[in-house]
């Protein structure tokens, strides 16, 4: 009876530290099913992504992609992904896939890394890190994006901006009415005291 | 061959489809004269840029020698990428050529203006649901603003690599007015409410009030959406110059020549940003359908906000002055006062229509600058 009841503590225990373990995990979860060499293509680029460095990340890309792609749009790209969404909080590995077609990239030999990562703005968001061998082991990057939740930030984005448009739109109108009334009042008030002046 | 490599081997099926896109976009300007001084620029652009080996687009770097650069790479970064001057300088132009005359007389028109804006926020949520990311969404939104500049403008700092299509897109939707707004106004309106007639004749406006305009309107607008100033600012500048009438040389030349090279290199600018490879995906057709609904829903947007004033109203106030919030200057006003012609030969509608058709410039370019304003820590 008491070693059953151990068994069950021992049992809740390990579940809780598991849960714990996975709730806490570093920035860069689990990564075993990637080859050594993309999991340190990931964590670099990660590094680089965290700190800031967007345009630096181009360094990581294969060089047929750099023949595809200008730093600059690269550095775009980045930015759109990333500029907003602040640093990661937690990254977990959840899929790892080998394709021959990714998006708009050519045909080639492709590793697809799929991450949730917990982010500053956005705790629920799904990173995607293309990776193209390079030969003797090594992996170039090809693709990066960051995908989460739009919909509340979106809502806010029309809520505030028909609300500002007509309010703008408004006070102009107003504005340009009384504007107009008074230059009009004036303007008759001059052509009266005129007509007074002649009379 | 000769010496030399020839571009035959190198051109790809997608170079080959984009050249004849191009050559479709000069035949819709020449022989139909669909927005001609667009379309033909923006057709020249894009066959240019789809040739192989000739590094016209490429963009100037340090890493490039000198006399690297090709010329519209060179329109593409300074004019719209890096320091965005031409769709400003083309705000200027438009300013020195817009009469807010119809506007001042008839204030109420920007409220229609504002309705029109409603297209922008729609086709944003349909990007957003499609699966663009919130910057690609607020480009594609904009093209509802019907509006070449801002949504140039816009897409150029928010997501440069569809600003070649969503420009595109506005001004084809712009040439094509005539065909998407009539069936959608005859579909909200009844018969009896097209044909009510107003007043052929709006007040009379003062000269102190057009050049006051410009000035309080900029300053309201700048101060509550900052980022809207390069637009707005230089709009209401041009138009600044036009009514002060003490510098008739320079509001010329920013209404004629100024605004006539700004199209030049715009144009070809936009046409060299569609290279097969930004172009030929899926996202094309997205963009494409987003940009016809954001411009279908304005103009229901307009007019329903119009059948309400209309409703409201002590004097006749004829609902289809709404469409003309979108801000296709002056094509939409064009349109709305000849379908009310066609329903009442009485009605003279043009006056009015226009009025909303300019507050529809104002509010395109408070929505644009809305946009950039929230993504301000860009910048």
């Amino acid at each position: 009876m008491k070693s059953k009841m151990m068994l069950r503590r021992v049992f809740w225990g390990c579940l809780v530290m598991a849960w714990v373990f996975v709730f806490y995990s570093p920035v860069f979860g689990q990564t075993s099913n990637l080859p050594p060499a993309a999991e340190g293509l990931c964590q670099e680029l990660f590094n680089l992504l965290d700190q800031g460095r967007l345009k630096e990340s181009y360094e990581l890309t294969s060089p047929g992609f750099q023949k595809l792609e200008s730093r600059e749009s690269w550095h775009g790209r980045m930015i759109s992904e990333r500029e907003s969404i602040g640093r990661a909080q937690s990254r977990r590995l959840i899929k790892v896939e080998k394709t021959s077609k990714f998006a708009d990239l050519p045909e080639g030999d492709y590793l697809v890394a799929v991450f949730e990562t917990r982010f500053d703005t956005h705790p629920d968001s799904v990173e995607t890190v293309v990776m193209e061998s390079a030969g003797s082991g090594k992996y170039g990057l090809v693709w990066y994006q960051v995908r989460y939740n739009m919909w509340p930030e979106a809502v806010a984005i029309i809520g505030n901006g028909l609300l500002l448009v007509f309010f703008i739109m408004s006070l102009l109108a107003v504005l340009t009415w009384l504007v107009g009334r008074i230059i009009q009042t004036t303007a008759k008030k001059k052509a009266a005291a005129e007509k007074a002046e002649k009379g | 061959m000769f010496g030399i490599k020839m571009g035959f081997a190198s051109l790809t099926l997608g170079q080959a489809l984009m050249i004849l896109v191009g050559l479709g976009f000069i035949y819709l300007a020449i022989k139909k004269e669909w927005e001609p001084y667009e379309l033909l620029p923006i057709g020249a652009g894009m066959f240019l840029a789809n040739l192989p080996l000739t590094g016209l687009t490429t963009q100037p770097s340090p890493e490039l020698g000198p006399g690297m650069a090709g010329v519209l790479g060179i329109i593409l970064k300074y004019g719209l990428y890096t320091w965005t001057l031409l769709p400003q300088f083309i705000f200027f132009g438009i300013g020195a050529l817009t009469d807010f005359g119809p506007l001042i007389a008839n204030p109420r028109a920007f409220l229609l203006g504002a309705a029109a804006q409603i297209g922008i926020y729609s086709s944003f949520a349909g990007a957003i649901w499609l699966g663009f990311n919130i910057k690609e969404a607020c480009s594609i939104g904009i093209i509802g603003g019907a509006d070449g500049p801002t949504t140039i403008y816009t897409t150029g700092l928010l997501a440069p690599d569809i600003l070649g299509i969503t420009a595109t897109a506005a001004y084809s939707y712009m040439a094509m007015v005539a065909i998407i707004q009539p069936p959608i106004i005859r579909a909200l309106t009844s018969k009896k409410e097209r044909q009510l007639q107003m007043k052929p004749m709006l007040r009379p406006v003062s000269k102190t009030e057009k050049i006051l305009f410009p000035i309080y309107a900029s300053i309201i607008i700048i101060l509550m959406i900052p980022k809207s100033a390069p637009l707005v600012g230089m709009l209401f500048l041009g138009n600044l110059f036009r009514e002060s009438g003490v510098v008739d040389r320079l509001s010329n030349t920013a209404q004629n020549e100024l605004i006539n090279i700004i199209t030049i290199l715009l144009m070809l600018g936009i046409g060299a940003s569609m290279p097969a490879e930004k172009v030929l995906h899926g996202r094309t057709l997205m963009v494409l359908f987003l940009g016809l609904a954001a411009f279908a829903v304005g103009t229901a947007g307009g007019v329903l906000l119009g059948k309400i004033m209309s409703w409201l109203s002590k004097e006749p106030f004829n609902p289809m002055l709404g469409a003309a919030g979108v801000s296709a200057v002056p094509m939409s006003a064009r349109i709305v006062h000849h379908l009310g012609h066609q329903e009442n030969k009485k009605n003279y509608l043009l006056m009015h229509a226009m009025g909303a058709n300019v507050a529809g410039v104002i509010g395109s370019a408070v929505a644009g600058g809305y946009f950039l304003s929230y993504f301000q820590k860009l910048f």
